[in-house]
């Protein structure tokens, strides 16, 4: 038969090398500013935050409770015998202690605590590229935007929340991403914008519950942009859909999930606007004074924000801009957002530093937008102004941080960072964890409350060792530690000065010196804060 | 014992240095192979004088008299693809051969189609002066016995006639030659080779001579006429095709205006503008070009091929060129041609044949008529076995290989002892592996989508680009339209062809009705449809599938570039165009532009919104996807462009496989080719009955495991077309799709059982990390592809069907459904085309 045809193709590896030619075509300014800048501010930000993150967690022991426990929860996820998903907990978001799991996956990372710095450097690096991105797209110069994205991450608040290892890094993240996108979205729209929202407003949710309060304000803004632009129903339908879908299908997955294994399907709300939430003062203080210490707090602890928010409303109202509206509202909304949860909780929990600085990043992008509206010549002048505000605010933060009578871990963050002493906080559960680790061999030997000694079991590094609430569920876990003879061999019992455990609860003379211990115990190990009592007389380890 | 003609042809054998074979049977032994004369028509041999003698592997062995002479060699070559040798044989001999392998040769009959020619002589009075200037006698050879018969025997009759010379006389070693040519310095030499004597020329004219060699051989073949080669070019129109119509009362001046107006724009033929303007009849036409040519026109009542000289042309030469073989008398060959003035045609046809040609005109449906009858075997076979006898290994003939069953057989046996043995850890394996490719697929699917967003992976094509098309330099495009009981869509389907924006003299429609299609080829007949749309009967034969229908109308397209449309799509007017800038601007290597699909019937019912959102995740977000990482693209059911070379060389669609889309796009791939997607959409009627639904279903499912089966068949050989990560592509997406479909309901079905009972043996056969890996498939992975339906039905713009995104797994718990008899029907029915009925709003409505 004769060929069908006589032109022959050109060979394969002619258009392979062809083909690997055209990739590399781009003009090179284009993938500059696509690629290299975003990757350039992440390697810097990444590099200070982590380095100075490792080095406040390993030299200084700066390390903040609740990301030690998120990361032991991690931990367990993987190394706990067996190995169990609901490690991760079903009432505080989950996102955190999510996105720990690929280090926590790696024991010295885990055990060395390095993975809680380099996962919130992580995030704090995304923060400054997502802000850097916003920027570029509203037009500011590229010196000036580095001089504000610069300035603005040296923030000593930022700082210390984009090297702790705690949820803020990654809240502020997605809040920031979800109103960056949605600006982008108002001024030029594209038809990917909406879901995106909706998925960064999904995991700002499942990172801190309280993200989801600047939805509806997105979801409003947006409504009120499509009415402008004469969309139609099923226009506006799915695109209050596409906003709200993955927000309401992240919650309703977390709503099952906390029903079917902790039998309370809104306990995670509870959480959110806690009816009285564990207070930091023994007298619940006057409302008026809540509201007077927020009002303070808000206006020192980030200086710039009162007057941009003042000033971009002004200015969206005076141009009719739906975008300045929302950027201004979300800055108040902040503000809002604390009051409302002092008005149901009244306590001063929510008064702390962390609990108020939401609305941070999202000055930088509303102060973007006004720079916008200026006309080029202005906009310099107002640039450096505004660099030169949040350079003001750096000092106003950290005096903030020091005095202000709601502060957490910040203080010791910048005194650690000061005077440069170890707070020898991890100090105490290493040591008590190396004698476990060295006396007492097996499984589920010790039983112990892990919402207090979660260092010793993530230290260790043999959670199995250990019988706490998050292995084996309340209901076990106290009839363990009501009937412990010849089930468990030791107590590990945290004798905190601010509340005793619960298993100090059940045997006070366990947490109070004064007290006599139970007949069946004996102290085996004591070692600061950590005690570590045997059950059975004839099954204690051979102790020094 | 040798004979003078013997010693004579072996001493010209060895003086060409050629081998010498006498052909006369020896011992009852004959010399020449009769399965080698197989290869060749027997008009040719007879024509041009020679006869195959070996044929193997490697080439043919020719025996000729002349071993000069280049013709048997080059249409034997031309004709075979084979390499060709030559042995030395006597005439006598060979005629004799010719007897015994092709049979007695036919009676000398008159052409049918060339009227009486006058015999052609030079002037005797050139031939004079020419005989004088070479200084030699001239003869007008007519004085009785001047032309001695033995002497003219010792040349052969075949070598005078060829040479168009008469030997005259003998004496000692010479011998005197009649010839018009006396500086024939190549016929003297081949003389002497034959005869052992040294030529003496005496210059006479060419009919005396053909007569002399009559009178000694009697009557035979006319070769000296002296009709050389007729090139169509030759004949230059002396009145124009417009005035001739006029004056023939044929057309009036204002339509041939109205057509040259249009010529200017489009620069297409007259003729063909005329036709496709509906001013004039094909028949018409090429009576017309006949007698603006002084050609002789053939009707189509008269057209009937003479046995034999349909394999006188390569099949592929007639069917590009559209050219008919008529017949072969008189050593010339009868062509016939709609155009004659075609000139890579006349350059083809005259490269293609040693003989002489002679052109008729007929009109195109004549000729592609008599082409059907001459080869639609061919074509039904070609169609059928092209790819099969091409690659072998890409045919979906057979589902699988030996050694695919062997595979099978191991990795089946391997799992019945792990049940036996060790029943838990092998059903957790099992579980394990599935969650693996679930996650991976997911995840691929994932990421694949995520590069279409803020990008615009499509080839871009913009419409001031399609409007700066400039209509001459179109090129031709075909489109094939696969149809069977489709009478009821085929007005709709002829008005959405009719409103392409493209030239209607460039379209090359081809429907294609099965022959046992009787209700379908009727309505067509009755739909006066213009002389851009040729209806393409394909016979009956298995598999009777799309692919082989579409195979068939392939070998018929006359454009540069292909597409296929499904009878009830609505392709949008520019898409052609768009396609045509595509394929300008594309990189080298793209060979495949597809267009997007959709449904205009979205609102009809519930199947048909859930249908829309997937195609449009499919065709907007994923495809794309693909397509921006270069990796293998199954390529959608219609509006996939091709240019028609690559596609034929490709081996066209595999007729066994029911995805032959999704196939042709893999391979592609392996090829090192690419597919690019381009932003225009085909608008197809979406199944709105479930049944409907679930039988195309398990097509595409059936067709999807046949496309893994048969690119799977050599691994490691994919692995190095494709590379490494077209590879996994190709696993995650080929494998993927109809995998995730089948073993969606026995997850599911364990889910629900746990939920219900919590049975011990789900807890065990999920150990830890593939809880954890399982549950993210099914809490995570099933919203992001909700999601991903749902953000698809945005970008399309179909707002209004969001939510219907919301209920998606619902569907693909349908998919399932058709998975699986997918799956059991390719055990039993691997070729068998679910066909899917179209047609059915119209009828709901």
């Amino acid at each position: 038969m004769s060929p069908l045809v006589t032109r022959p193709l050109p060979p394969a590896i002619e258009l392979r090398q062809e083909r690997a030619r055209q990739r590399q075509e781009p003009e090179l300014s284009s993938l500059r500013s696509r690629f290299l800048e975003p990757v350039l501010v992440f390697a810097a930000a990444f590099a200070v935050y982590g380095g100075v993150g490792i080095w406040a967690a390993v030299g200084l022991e700066v390390v903040l409770g609740d990301a030690e426990a998120r990361l032991e929860h991690a931990f367990s996820v993987f190394w706990n015998d067996p190995s169990k998903l609901a490690a991760i907990g079903f009432y505080w978001p989950p996102l955190q202690t999510l996105v720990l799991l690929p280090m926590a996956a790696v024991k010295p990372l885990a055990m060395s605590l390095v993975a809680l710095p380099l996962t919130s450097a992580l995030f704090g690096a995304g923060l400054l590229v997502v802000l850097d991105r916003s920027l570029t797209s509203l037009g500011i110069e590229r010196a000036l935007r580095w001089a504000l994205v610069a300035v603005f991450g040296l923030n000593p608040m930022i700082f210390f929340y984009a090297v702790n290892g705690m949820a803020e890094s990654l809240y502020l993240f997605f809040l920031t991403l979800a109103l960056a996108l949605f600006v982008r979205w108002a001024r030029h729209p594209h038809w990917h914008d909406l879901p995106l929202i909706g998925l960064a407003f999904a995991f700002g949710v499942l990172s801190r519950y309280e993200v989801g309060v600047w939805l509806p304000l997105v979801l409003v803004a947006v409504v009120a942009i499509l009415m402008r632009r004469r969309a139609d129903v099923p226009q506006i339908e799915s695109a209050i859909l596409a906003l709200v879908l993955p927000v309401g299908y992240a919650l309703l997955l977390w709503t099952f999930l906390t029903w079917s294994i902790l039998g309370d399907p809104l306990g995670w709300l509870k959480a959110l606007f806690p009816r009285s939430a564990g207070t930091t003062s023994a007298v619940p203080e006057p409302l008026t004074g809540l509201v007077l210490d927020a009002l303070e707090i808000h206006l020192t602890l980030f200086l710039p924000a009162a007057a941009v928010a003042a000033v971009v409303l002004t200015v969206a109202v005076r141009r009719r801009s739906m975008v300045g509206l929302a950027l201004g509202a979300s800055l108040v909304l902040n503000l809002v957002t604390t009051l409302l949860i002092l008005l149901r909780s009244q306590s001063t929990t929510f008064l702390e530093l962390r609990y108020n600085m939401r609305g941070m990043p999202l000055v930088l992008l509303a102060l973007g937008w006004l720079l916008m509206t200026l006309a080029p010549a202005r906009r310099r002048l107002a640039g450096v102004a505004a660099v030169g505000l949040l350079v003001l605010a750096i000092p106003a933060t950290a005096w903030t941080m020091l005095t202000n009578e709601h502060v957490g871990a910040e203080r010791v963050f910048l005194r650690a960072l000061l005077s440069l002493e170890s707070t020898g906080f991890v100090d105490e559960q290493r040591t008590m964890a190396e004698f476990i680790r060295e006396h007492v061999p097996g499984k589920n030997r010790v039983l112990t409350d892990d919402a207090k000694t979660f260092g010793i079991a993530l230290l260790d590094g043999h959670p199995a060792r250990y019988v706490d609430r998050i292995d084996v569920g309340d209901e076990t876990w106290l009839e363990l530690r009501d009937h412990p003879i010849g089930r468990i061999d030791y107590f590990l019992v945290r004798r905190d000065p601010a509340g005793p455990d619960l298993i100090a609860i059940r045997y006070p003379g366990l947490h109070d010196e004064s007290l006599a211990l139970p007949s069946f115990t004996r102290v085996i190990f004591v070692h600061g804060q950590y005690a570590l009592y045997a059950i059975d007389w004839q099954r204690t380890p051979r102790g020094r | 014992m040798l004979d003078d003609d013997d010693r004579r042809y072996a001493a010209a054998a060895a003086a060409a240095g050629v081998p010498y074979l006498a052909l006369d049977p020896a011992s009852g032994r004959d010399p020449v192979d009769r399965s080698a004369a197989t290869l060749v028509p027997a008009e040719l041999g007879r024509m041009l004088g020679f006869v195959p003698v070996r044929a193997d592997r490697e080439g043919v062995t020719l025996a000729v008299d002349d071993p000069a002479r280049a013709g048997p060699v080059e249409a034997v070559r031309g004709l075979t693809g084979l390499d060709v040798s030559v042995v030395v044989s006597p005439p006598r001999q060979i005629a004799r051969a010719q007897e015994r392998v092709f049979g007695p040769a036919p009676v000398h009959v008159r052409s049918r189609y060339l009227p009486p020619e006058p015999p052609q002589d030079v002037d005797p009075a050139f031939l004079r002066r020419l005989a004088e200037a070479a200084g030699v006698p001239y003869s007008d050879l007519a004085a009785e016995g001047e032309v001695d018969p033995d002497a003219a025997r010792l040349v052969g009759e075949r070598t005078s006639r060829r040479l168009r010379i008469v030997a005259l006389r003998t004496e000692g070693d010479r011998i005197h030659v009649a010839t018009a040519q006396p500086f024939d310095t190549r016929a003297a030499a081949t003389i002497e080779a034959i005869a052992g004597r040294t030529p003496v020329p005496v210059v006479a004219p060419p009919a005396r001579i053909a007569a002399a060699i009559d009178a000694v051989f009697g009557p035979g073949i006319e070769l000296a006429a002296a009709r050389t080669l007729e090139s169509p070019r030759s004949r230059q129109p002396g009145e124009r095709l417009g005035e001739l119509l006029v004056r023939a009362g044929k057309l009036d001046a204002a339509s041939v205006r109205a057509a040259l107006a249009q010529q200017r724009r489009t620069g297409d033929r007259l003729g063909h503008i005329m036709l496709s303007l509906g001013y004039l009849q094909p028949e018409a036409l090429a009576e017309t070009i006949a007698t603006q040519l002084r050609l002789p026109y053939v009707e189509p009542r008269r057209v009937r091929i003479r046995d034999g000289a349909a394999a006188l042309l390569p099949e592929s030469l007639c069917r590009r060129h559209r050219l008919l073989p008529l017949e072969a008398l008189d050593g010339q060959l009868v062509v016939a041609m709609a155009d004659p003035l075609d000139p890579e045609a006349s350059r083809a046809l005259a490269a293609s044949t040693p003989l002489p040609v002679r052109v008729v005109v007929a009109s195109d449906a004549t000729i592609a008529a008599g082409l059907e009858r001459a080869y639609a075997a061919h074509y039904t076979e070609l169609s059928t076995t092209q790819l099969i006898r091409r690659r072998p290994d890409e045919s979906a003939h057979e589902v699988l290989t030996a050694a695919q069953r062997l595979v099978l057989a191991v990795l089946l046996a391997a799992t019945a002892l792990g049940l036996v043995a060790a029943t838990v850890a092998t059903v957790i394996l099992l579980v394990l592996l599935s969650i693996v490719f679930y996650t991976s697929i997911s995840l691929y699917k994932f990421v694949l989508i995520y590069r279409t967003i803020g990008h615009e992976p499509e080839l871009p094509v913009s419409d001031t680009e399609v409007e700066l098309l400039d209509a001459k330099l179109l090129p031709r495009y075909t489109i094939l339209v696969p149809l069977y009981d489709e009478a009821a869509v085929l007005p709709g389907l002829v008005r959405g062809l009719d409103q392409l924006d493209y030239p209607k003299t460039k379209l090359d429609i081809k429907l294609l009705l099965e022959a046992d299609d009787q209700a379908t080829i009727r309505a067509a007949r009755r739909l006066a449809l213009g002389s851009h749309y040729d209806l393409v009967i394909v016979p009956r034969s298995e598999p009777r599938t799309k692919p082989k229908a579409c195979n068939y109308g392939l070998l018929h397209a006359r454009g540069e570039y292909v597409v296929i449309f499904d009878a009830e799509d609505r392709p949008e007017p520019d898409q052609l165009k768009k396609a045509v800038v595509a394929f300008r601007k594309a990189p080298p290597g793209v060979a495949c532009v597809q267009a997007k699909l959709n449904y205009w019937n979205r609102e009809q019912n519930l199947l048909t919104r859930w249908f829309t959102i997937e195609y449009s995740q499919w065709f907007d977000l994923f495809l794309p996807g693909l397509d921006a990482t270069g990796a293998p693209i199954p390529l959608g059911g219609t509006s996939n462009h091709f240019p028609v070379e690559t596609l034929l060389e490709l081996g066209a669609w595999d007729p066994f496989n029911v995805t032959e889309d999704a196939d042709v796009g893999i391979r592609l791939s392996r090829r090192g080719l690419r597919t690019a997607m381009i932003d225009s959409t085909t608008y197809e009627e979406a199944n709105s009955r479930l049944y409907n639904w679930i039988r195309q279903r398990s097509r595409w499912v059936k067709g999807y495991i046949q496309t893994w089966l048969v690119h799977m068949r050599h691994p490691v050989r994919l692995w190095r077309e494709l590379g490494t990560a077209n590879f996994l592509s190709f696993q995650l997406v080929v494998g993927g799709t109809f995998l995730t479909m089948l073993l969606n309901p026995l997850f599911w079905g364990l889910t629900t059982l746990w939920a219900l009972t919590e049975a011990g043996f789900i807890r065990q056969i999920f150990p830890g990390l593939v809880y954890f890996a399982g549950s993210f498939n099914l809490l995570i992975g099933n919203f992001v592809f909700t999601y991903l339906n749902v953000a698809g039905t945005i970008r399309r713009g179909y707002s209004e069907l969001v939510k219907y995104a919301l209920f998606s797994p619902l569907y693909w718990a349908l998919m399932s459904v058709g998975a699986w008899k997918g799956f059991f029907q390719l055990l039993t029915r691997p070729s068998y085309w679910e066909k899917t009925v179209h047609g059915l709003t119209a009828e709901d409505e």
